[in-house]
């Protein structure tokens, strides 16, 4: 797995859609914040675009995942001897580590902005406590490419779960919803509901969808015949 | 068992309501060069992907080196070198960045190999030109650059010179002969080009319908491709009572569109087709010819159409 990993992050350092999507990223995220800080913390307010950022994740699967099974260059780790485990968890770390790590460094430019400009203590608590959340996040748009292994389902059914996610996030009594949706947590903490005594079931929750997700991934390429 | 790289018992794949490969029992010897030849869709990329390891077969046995099962099969794939339905390179980098993807991944320690594999496709002066610009020809080279990286010992090339002008493919000829000849590398090639696979392979697989139809080497494609008199007539059958009772000859063979193919009498084309003339038999095609490969595949599907 290590040498999946390795030629991961070669391909990494050597595309710009990371970069790209990342800038993008923290460039929407840093107008929306703005809607927000003159009634709390630059790192609340960042809290609260997390989850309607979802589709920059989404177009990190694409490119990451569905382009290259498209494309035949996940295949060609498989026909060149790797177990497919193998390249499956290399492929999902490497992506797991580039879209929660755009989402975990926006949200410290966030905090950071705050220390700066208003002098605001940066809730690394918080933000540590959010990581299970964006993994759970990034897994969803992730499970639908290795599932679909091509570029236009996994946009479409990205998008659709988008528009769910956005749906669900705009009905009534959201507070009480949002504990059981990972997208959710980051809105608990926007909202300052996210208290301390909940934390235990709200990461319980977090890593049933990060199982049901990874598990329900692998399972679509284990034994699926590959172009 | 070395000395077998791959073999297949009764191999089928079957997808919903197509049967894909059909009960394919094959074997592959070391140090050859197989010619793969088949209409599209007759079954051929599908049994490369299983030897892949993309696909997996509805039943049968497949073995690499005399190992079989899964675990066993994954590993053995790390001695294959492949090139299947087009070269999957990264566009946005470089010749040789691609194959520092490939170098890294397959866990090839020497960083020199880059260079030397390029220098071999002719590829080692592409510099910072990323592959997006590259010509078909330029990509497929790279993509068969990408599956010698590694030295294999089995390589497996799915439709090589697909894009490649004329210069190109005697190119890519030369290089499977001396990597066959030098490296005693077995090579599958795929080609819908038959004349190429002609000049190219030592041993021929013909697949129709997911069934193996023939296997033959050389020597043998040869003496069934013989030189031989093609009697084209309106007459058949009195035609081959002519050869039989006037010439005295049962060596021809009745083809599906009904031509004749007289191997006797090559050097005596008069003296055939004065019998026939003399038994009145209309003639409207006599000469000397012999069947190239793609003759022979056409006829040989032909039949199995005609079965």
């Amino acid at each position: 797995m290590t040498k999946v990993i390795r030629a991961e992050i070669y391909k990494l350092f050597h595309s710009f859609y990371l970069w790209g999507i990342g800038l993008g990223y923290l460039l929407v995220t840093t107008i929306l914040v703005h809607d927000h800080i003159d009634e709390m913390s630059y790192l609340r307010s960042g809290m609260y675009p997390i989850p309607f950022m979802l589709f920059f994740i989404i177009a990190l699967a694409i490119v990451m995942i569905g382009n290259e099974f498209d494309q035949r260059q996940l295949q060609g780790y498989i026909a060149a001897g790797h177990k497919r485990i193998e390249v499956f968890a290399g492929k999902l770390t490497v992506y797991l580590s580039g879209s929660v790590g755009i989402m975990l460094v926006t949200l410290l430019i966030d905090g950071l902005a705050g220390l700066l400009i208003r002098g605001e203590a940066i809730d690394f608590g918080t933000i540590l406590f959010l990581i299970p959340s964006f993994i759970a996040i990034a897994v969803v748009p992730a499970f639908f490419a290795f599932v679909f292994k091509d570029i236009g389902k996994t946009l479409g059914s990205g998008l659709v779960s988008f528009v769910l996610m956005i749906l669900s996030l705009n009905t009534a009594g959201i507070s009480d919803k949002a504990v059981y949706l990972p997208y959710g947590h980051s809105l608990l903490g926007y909202s300052e509901e996210l208290i301390p005594e909940d934390r235990t079931w709200l990461l319980l929750i977090d890593l049933v969808w990060i199982a049901v997700f990874v598990i329900g991934s692998y399972i679509a390429v284990r034994r699926s015949d590959l172009k | 068992m070395e000395s077998i790289v791959m073999e297949t018992k009764g191999l089928s794949k079957k997808y919903r309501q197509t049967l894909a490969l059909d009960n394919v029992s094959l074997k592959l010897e070391k140090g050859k060069i197989y010619g793969f030849i088949g209409q599209n869709g007759a079954g051929k990329t599908t049994l490369i992907r299983m030897i892949t390891g993309l696909a997996f077969p509805t039943s049968g046995e497949l073995q690499l080196w005399g190992k079989t099962g899964d675990k066993e099969l994954q590993e053995q794939r790390k001695r294959i070198g492949s090139l299947i339905e087009g070269p999957a390179l990264y566009p946005y980098m470089t010749a040789r960045q691609n194959m520092e993807v490939q170098r890294i991944q397959r866990g090839i320690p020497d960083k020199s190999i880059i260079d030397k594999t390029l220098e071999l496709v002719g590829l080692s002066d592409t510099g910072r030109k990323k592959v997006r610009n590259f010509s078909l020809g330029m990509k497929q080279r790279l993509g068969i650059a990408a599956a010698l990286l590694n030295t294999p010992e089995f390589l497996i090339l799915d439709e090589p010179i697909n894009g490649l002008d004329p210069a190109g493919i005697v190119d890519v000829r030369n290089l499977i002969k001396k990597l066959n000849k030098e490296y005693g590398m077995t090579i599958l090639i795929s080609s819908h080009i038959l004349e190429e696979l002609y000049n190219t392979a030592t041993d021929f697989i013909i697949i129709n319908k997911g069934r193996i139809l023939e296997e033959l080497s050389e020597a043998e494609l040869n003496a069934k491709c013989k030189q031989h008199i093609e009697i084209r007539t309106m007459d058949t059958q009195k035609a081959i009572m002519v050869l039989e009772q006037k010439l005295h000859t049962d060596n021809f063979k009745i083809m599906p569109d009904n031509t004749i193919q007289l191997y006797d009498y090559l050097d005596e084309l008069e003296t055939v087709a004065g019998a026939l003339a003399e038994e009145k038999v209309l003639v409207i095609g006599l000469n000397v010819t012999g069947d190239t490969l793609e003759q022979y595949f056409l006829n040989k599907i032909g039949g199995a159409s005609n079965d």
